[in-house]
């Protein structure tokens, strides 16, 4: 069963200026799935995770979360579905030390006694707060902060995690072990992840599946590496090849590396050396075979840089299509 | 440009912040008004005592920044950056050290706020939430003096400038998060004072907005004569804009350059990208070229790895890394070198910091 | 993990009433370390209940003599008596009445509030939490009047009556916490984040304090604000808890305008009266703050992060 199945939302906020939010967004969301949700700022995002987890009504569509109907049952969605906003400090209160927090909390998920202490001990831990444990939440860092409010998040054990722009204000560190969280939420616990990031590595380094909104509809939702391979961009594989036998060099036939578009080359810095450029549209397939071909024939590998095509071309490409729209 | 005198001068500057105020049962106490003097008796009559240590946030700091320059502050979370930002902008006393900022000694701060503009962290705190966004931003003129008709012109100017033009006529409770930085940026934009510092202005930036800003920062702000100090935690976004850049670690400058100066320390080393599909890990250690490695697995059917691998910049490098990545199986998809950046710079210096602490 | 639902439900089989329980226990947990953390407010605290209690005996020891005359032959002869009920009560309804919207807004701004409906309790459960804080605050406020009454200023009560008078404040305390909840309601509901929420102004700033009777009785009033006054539970509420406790009070001399029309007993009149409004206003509070949390859900004012 589909853990997120909803069809036709939309929703304006009323208001003096009623903006348009979200318009017929139709979601299948498998189990298991992470799902990153893209598009510039207002694009409706955040209204979309707010619907999700029914904190916001939708003015149209429907559907199911977690089996349960969106529209009649969104209490029950919203105590089965975990959340972490974009400012780390919300819910967290500064009163009360890291481990605190989370000590009042738990009750709220129905855990007490040693259980709770178990698992307040067990975040801790794998969040890296331990040795924060006793301090005032303005006393720790932004990045430790962050990570108390998913903390704070992961005391329920649901299946199904919001997490709106979970990085925001993270030093490289505290990237690292917010994504390593995501990452083993999901490939170790199965737990389904719906993310919001502006940074587009991290899209494709976490996400299984992309869903671009531009302006409240989806402009594009597929498998992430589909969405790359979608867009019929091509770029250049270059590689410096110490040549088997310095006499003779036979290029590879595009036909033979998939997805290759024409394969140029040119004699190299160094006598034996031969530089090789092949343009791909879709530089995963190519690379390869690729590389195959030349340990096949048994040159040298000296160099070789590529610029595949990424989430960060997929947004330009997107968002310029959008924009030429009328 | 790193000609005549500085604009921003630091000499010595260290910070410490006093330790929390505890009772002895260890609960905190939080002082308001007229508790204030009933703390300073508690504190005497030792029911109260102060916490743990203080905490050392910048430790002589000595720099110099020059007019028209664009500067940029680099360094992981509670390295420093924000205490020494503040310091600059007049909000904050340093414990130790002098300095002078665009003429001013340190100590004239309410002379110095008048020089700058600042855009804090958690600045979308200070935005009235009931007004629009442009009102907002025009209020701000109005209030630091300026006439009516000019707030007018600069508050279009810059909303202009951060793309917020349409949805200016929002109140700020309407915006989306990006929205709301954009609001404090155009606000930060609006007095053309000499000298504007940014903590970690592209926070919540959509990708495309983002490098607007950046390009607003490092090329539009320095043609108006602006002079800039840019922290972000994303360090590429200061390797393209910045003329010189700092690098703090534990409250200290630990290497003041331009962006090609600072990367010497790692010449002679180069970063290897790869993504693999399928395949174990491999049995054995890295070969020699292989310096360092970073590997992440990604979530989805694929089973794709991403490996991320210093290298010496050897002929047989590569070759040597993607024959061990293979050793354990699977293909390779995708293989990318390029030379370090700031970022690899940054990574580089974490191993010894957690041999420290 | 993966079914974390039907473990949940099997781990706890006590079920969902068990669970708000520790929930409230909870909040009642950490109001008390944010409580202990503002301790040295307390002290502010003592000096200020010590200065209102000190404030009424010297007024006390104008009307000495003349009270009985004052305070009218339903409330015996004793000021101090007759006010310490009054300051005593007050704190409670003050917090029944107030606190709702108070503590909502505190929870919206920063950011718990959603995160407190994003579980599996109810949407009333934080309300009952943030309640919590009374116990704290009001309970040892209620013994500290009444001793400084006693003890320093010449308070006296009757006891016989203690469990009718306890009745009779649960009863006003619900009624005010209804009116609490219609006007923590208005939160959401007018979309009041701001300023003077009405409802709150009007029963506890200008009704309870002036018309109330709580410094003088209500028949020193003009009669049309005599009636105005039976509009709210604190008027009853001072005046049956004066009859039962004060010392040479009467049960059956009428004060309020209500009870001389009515033909019942003064105490009758004040419990059918606080239990109408109490049935009246509870309900009507709990309707109208869940519709204005849906209301809020249907808006997007729900919460302040975007
Ligand atoms: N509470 C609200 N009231 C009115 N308009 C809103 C509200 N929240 C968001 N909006 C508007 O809806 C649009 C989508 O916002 P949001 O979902 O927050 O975007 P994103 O998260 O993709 O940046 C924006 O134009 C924003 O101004
Ligand atoms: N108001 C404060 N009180 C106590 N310690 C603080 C305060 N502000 C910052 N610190 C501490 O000072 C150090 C430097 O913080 P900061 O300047 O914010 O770093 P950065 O901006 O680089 O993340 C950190 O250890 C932080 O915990
Ligand atoms: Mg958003
Ligand atoms: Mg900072």
């Amino acid at each position: 069963m589909a853990v997120i199945d909803v069809l036709g939302i939309g929703k304006r906020y009323p208001g003096r200026h009623g903006t348009l939010a979200l318009e017929g967004v139709d979601l299948t969301l498998g189990e298991g799935a992470v799902l990153g949700l893209l598009g510039p700022n207002g694009a409706g995002k955040t209204t979309l995770i707010k619907i999700l987890s029914g904190l916001l009504v939708p003015d149209s569509g429907g559907g199911t979360v977690l089996g349960y109907d969106l529209l009649r049952q969104a209490s029950r969605i919203r105590a089965e579905v975990s959340l972490v906003a974009p400012t780390a400090d919300v819910g967290i209160d500064n009163n009360l030390t890291v481990r605190q927090n989370l000590v009042f909390w738990a009750p709220v998920y129905g855990l007490h006694g040693a259980e709770a202490r178990q698992r307040i001990d067990m975040l801790l831990a794998r969040l890296d707060l331990e040795k924060k444990a006793g301090d005032w939440p303005m006393h720790i860092s932004a990045g430790q902060r962050q990570r108390l409010a998913l903390a704070r998040s992961l005391l329920a054990e649901n299946t199904l995690v919001f997490l709106d722009e979970p990085t925001n204000k993270l030093d490289a560190d505290g990237v690292r072990s917010v994504r390593d969280m995501i990452r083993d939420l999901n490939m170790n616990h199965g737990v389904t992840v719906v993310l919001t990031t502006h940074v587009m590595e991290e899209a494709e380094e976490l996400c299984s599946e992309i869903m671009f909104l531009e302006r409240g509809q989806i402009r594009r939702h597929a498998q992430t590496d589909e969405v790359l391979r979608s867009l019929g961009i091509v770029r250049p594989i270059r590689l410096v090849l110490g040549l088997a036998d310095r006499a003779v060099f036979t290029p590879p036939e595009p036909t033979a590396l998939a997805a290759a578009e024409d394969v140029s080359w040119d004699v190299g810095a160094a006598p034996n050396e031969v530089s090789v450029t092949v343009r791909s549209s879709d530089v995963l397939a190519t690379t390869p075979a690729l590389l195959a071909w030349v340990f096949g024939q048994g040159h040298r590998l000296l160099g070789m840089a590529s610029a595949p095509v990424t989430l960060d071309d997929a947004f330009a490409t997107l968002s310029a299509a959008g924009e030429a729209k009328p | 440009m790193t000609v005549g005198a500085p604009l921003i001068r630091l000499t010595g500057i260290s910070k410490t912040y006093p330790a929390a105020e505890l009772s002895l049962r260890g609960t905190k106490l939080v002082t308001q008004g007229p508790a204030l003097w009933a703390k300073q008796l508690a504190r005497a009559a030792r029911l109260t005592a102060v916490s743990g240590e203080p905490v050392r946030a910048l430790t002589d700091v000595t720099l110099a920044v020059y007019p028209g320059e664009v500067f940029g502050l680099i360094g992981p979370n509670g390295s420093g950056k924000t205490t020494l930002v503040k310091i600059v902008a007049g909000l904050l006393r340093p414990s130790t050290g002098t300095g002078e900022v665009a003429g001013v000694d340190l100590a004239q701060a309410a002379i110095i706020r008048r020089r700058v503009s600042y855009v804090s962290t958690t600045g979308w705190m200070g935005l009235e939430w009931a007004l629009t966004a442009e009102e907002n931003v025009r209020f701000f003129g109005l209030l630091c003096g300026m006439s009516p008709a000019l707030a007018r012109q600069r508050t279009l100017a810059a909303l202009g400038d951060v793309g917020l033009v349409a949805d200016g006529r929002k109140a700020v409770s309407e915006l989306s998060n990006g929205m709301r930085q954009r609001v404090i940026l155009a606000r930060a934009l609006l007095l053309r004072t000499p000298i504007v510092l940014l903590d970690e202005p592209t926070v919540g930036l959509d990708p495309v907005h983002r490098r607007q800003m950046l390009e607003l920062v490092g090329e539009t702000l320095p043609k108006r004569g602006q002079t800039v100090i840019i922290v972000d935690h994303q360090a590429d976004a200061i390797e393209g804009i910045a003329r010189r850049a700092a690098i703090m670690k534990d409250g200290r400058l630990v290497g003041v350059g331009t962006p090609a100066e600072l990367l010497e320390s790692l010449s002679g080393l180069k970063v290897v990208e790869l993504i693999s599909r399928g395949g174990a890990q491999p049995e054995t250690l890295p070969p020699r070229p292989v310096r360092a490695v970073e590997q992440v697995l990604r979530p989805g059917p694929l089973g794709l790895t991403q490996w991320h691998l210093t290298v010496e910049e050897r002929p047989d490098a590569l070759e040597a890394a993607l024959g061990w990545v293979l050793s354990g199986g699977g293909e390779i998809l995708q293989v990318a070198e390029h030379a370090p950046h700031l970022a690899d710079l940054l990574a580089a210096q974490a191993p010894d910091e957690q041999e420290a602490g | 993990m993966a079914s974390s639902v039907s473990e949940q439900q099997g781990r706890h089989p006590e079920g969902a009433l068990v669970r708000e329980a520790r929930t409230l226990w909870a909040f009642a947990v950490r109001e008390y370390r944010i409580w202990q953390s503002y301790r040295v407010n307390q002290l502010m605290w003592l000096v200020n209940i010590f200065v209102t209690t000190l404030l009424f005996f010297l007024m006390g020891l104008m009307v000495k003599g003349k009270a009985a005359a004052l305070i009218g032959g339903a409330y015996g002869t004793n000021y101090m008596s007759f006010i310490v009920v009054a300051i005593a009560l007050s704190t409670f309804l003050y917090t029944n009445l107030s606190d709702p919207y108070t503590r909502i807004a505190r929870s919206y701004y920063n950011g718990t509030m959603d995160l407190l409906l994003l579980s599996p309790m109810s949407i009333f459960t934080p309300l009952f939490g943030f309640m919590t804080k009374s116990i704290l605050d009001d309970y040892p406020r209620l013994l500290i009047v009444g001793a400084f009454g006693v003890f320093l200023f010449g308070a006296v009560f009757r006891f016989q009556h203690i469990l009718a008078a306890l009745g009779f404040t649960a009863l006003a305390l619900a009624a005010a916490f209804g009116i609490g909840m219609i006007s923590a309601s208005s939160f959401y509901l007018l979309n009041i984040k701001r300023g003077t929420e009405p409802v709150r102004f009007i029963v506890q700033q200008l009704l309870a304090t002036l018309l109330a009777g709580a410094y003088y009785p209500v028949t020193v009033l003009p009669k049309p604000l005599q009636w105005i006054a039976c509009l709210i539970p604190h008027t009853y509420v001072f005046d049956a808890l004066r009859r039962l406790m004060d010392p040479g009070a009467r049960l059956t001399v009428p004060v309020l305008p209500i009870q001389q029309v009515l033909p019942w007993s003064p105490l009758v009149v004040d419990a059918v009266a606080l239990s109408a409004m109490t049935l009246i206003l509870l309900p009507l509070g709990f309707v109208l703050y869940g519709q204005g949390i849906e209301k809020a859900r249907r808006n997007g004012t729900l919460t302040r992060w975007q």
